[in-house]
């Protein structure tokens, strides 16, 4: 029988490299999609997942077990996509982030111009959010979790994170009201 | 949005993917009449399109970031603990970082050889480890680690008394091949890949590819997807196949199934929309209506046969 996280991480903390390899396994995916809603970037955010495990394992005798392990690499993650953000707009200086900043994309069809188009303006509206909203957003959509793994994660009520929800969305239609949305 | 505030409960349910059939009816009749439920619904319906554009990385990048990570903590870790007569040769990799996992591989790629494992193998886990045994036979160096035809995942190791090593792992090897489109391999292949795939983007591809290819276990594998997969982007492309198939009778049911019982929101408005395109019978779904016990589900179908006779009238 497959082991759960927990033990694979107990595994990890005697120094197996196929525990952490075996917990990547598990949870890249959900890592790397989280990084992406911040990120904006395949190539940044494939970057950022790995800053993300590097951060987690080095640190893994802080997980003790009291909750899940997801929960406790969600926290990770946020808090590296937090600190990406910072350095990002430290780098930029006061440069705006704006839309047309994005890397060029070839666009193959007049529909997919259009998607990009709708799709950097949502994800700008998304940065517009306070971290606990957009790491609220990015959980239910970007790691398609139910309300209450991601009031596990943030260590909230469902009613809490429900909120959070809802006024994180109604702050991004106030911002997308200019763009016709 | 104070004449919505009734509704605000309803519409966080709605966001957070909780909401009863019943009260989904009741914000479906509401948002008709009200733009600005109807723009916030409509957000929620962009923004789960767009985390479902999200460019997945393949395998190969994937495992590129694993070894990368295991380098990196592997620097910041004690070293790995092999004993027995294969100690020597991981000391001898101990000092390079990079180096570890590739000297844990071949540690264990050379107890294999040795024979030192202590289960009897099966007989088709001796074919495996024939070939794995000559494999690691020929392996004179680390270089061609990486492209190394088996891979062993779930490994472990543990020293016996007697010096030798107790040994596990999963080997599995990977095939790549062209094939006829129709052959009963490919079909079976793609069965696999709808019903199986760990990557969203591989189940979506053979969705994709199994389109208009009429084939019984491909119709079940797409019934299959569409009550079991977890991912409603997987959801909605079989919902897609079906009503785009020969089968007209299996995709009305499948329709009403959905708009009953699946747990997406955008799924049941999908079908909500696919149902009224399709101009069911209103007699069939009255029959329906009748069948369920929920006044919510009820309020949900009278909508679509509304819909329906609308675009009838049209």
């Amino acid at each position: 029988m497959a082991l759960t996280d927990a033990e694979l991480a107990a595994e990890a903390r005697e120094g197996s490299q196929a525990a952490l390899e075996q917990l990547m396994v598990r949870h890249e995916r959900l890592v790397y999609r989280v990084c992406y809603s911040y990120s904006r970037n395949r190539d940044d955010a494939l970057d950022l997942t790995q800053e993300v495990f590097v951060k987690a394992f080095t640190r893994i005798d802080s997980f003790r077990g009291s909750g899940p392990f997801r929960a406790w690499l969600m926290r990770t993650t946020h808090n590296e996509c937090l600190n990406w953000t910072r350095r990002r707009r430290r780098d930029r200086d006061a440069e705006e982030f704006t839309p047309e900043l994005l890397p060029p994309r070839p666009p193959e069809q007049e529909k997919r111009v259009e998607r990009e188009q709708t799709r950097a303006v949502l994800e700008d509206a998304m940065a517009g959010l306070n971290p606990r909203q957009r790491f609220a957003v990015s959980l239910r959509y970007f790691g398609q979790r139910h309300l209450r793994e991601i009031a596990e994660i943030m260590e909230c009520s469902e009613g809490h994170v429900k909120s959070l929800l809802f006024r994180g969305l109604r702050k991004m239609r106030t911002e997308l009201a200019p763009h016709g949305s | 949005m104070s004449a919505c505030e009734e509704h605000r409960n309803r519409i966080e349910a709605y966001l957070s993917g909780t909401i009863t059939p019943a009260d989904l009816g009741e914000l479906v009749a509401h948002a008709a009449r009200c733009a600005d439920c109807r723009a916030g619904l409509d957000l929620h319906r962009e923004l789960a399109r767009v985390a479902e554009d999200v460019p997945e990385p393949s395998e190969r990048e994937f495992r590129a970031v694993r070894r990368a990570v295991l380098e990196a903590v592997g620097a910041r870790r004690a070293p790995l603990e092999v004993r027995g007569p294969w100690r020597r040769l991981a000391d001898r990799f101990a000092g390079a970082p990079l180096l570890r996992p590739l000297a844990f591989a071949a540690v264990l790629a050379l107890a294999v050889l040795a024979g030192r494992w202590s289960a009897a193998p099966a007989r088709m886990d001796d074919v495996l480890l024939r070939e794995l045994r000559s494999q690691a036979a020929t392996e004179t160096g680390l270089s061609g680690y990486w492209d190394a035809p088996f891979s062993l995942d779930n490994v472990s190791v543990r020293p016996r008394d007697d010096g030798s090593l107790e040994l596990g792992f999963d080997a599995s090897r990977h095939v790549e091949l062209v094939a006829d489109r129709n052959s009963p391999l490919a079909r079976e292949a793609l069965v696999h890949a709808i019903i199986d795939s760990r990557s969203l983007g591989m189940r979506l591809r053979a969705l994709e590819t199994s389109r208009g290819m009429a084939d019984p276990r491909l119709g079940e594998a797409l019934v299959f997807a569409l009550r079991n997969d977890p991912e409603p982007a997987v959801r909605l492309q079989a919902l897609s196949l079906l009503l785009g198939g020969t089968d007209a009778e299996l995709a009305r049911s499948e329709l009403l199934r959905t708009l009953r019982d699946d747990p997406s929101v955008q799924l049941r408005l999908a079908a909500l929309d696919a149902l009224a395109e399709r101009q069911i019978d209103p007699e069939r779904l009255q029959q329906v209506i009748l069948t369920v016990d929920s006044p919510g589900e009820q309020a949900i179908l009278q909508q679509a046969m509304r819909k329906s006779e609308n675009q009838g009238t049209r």
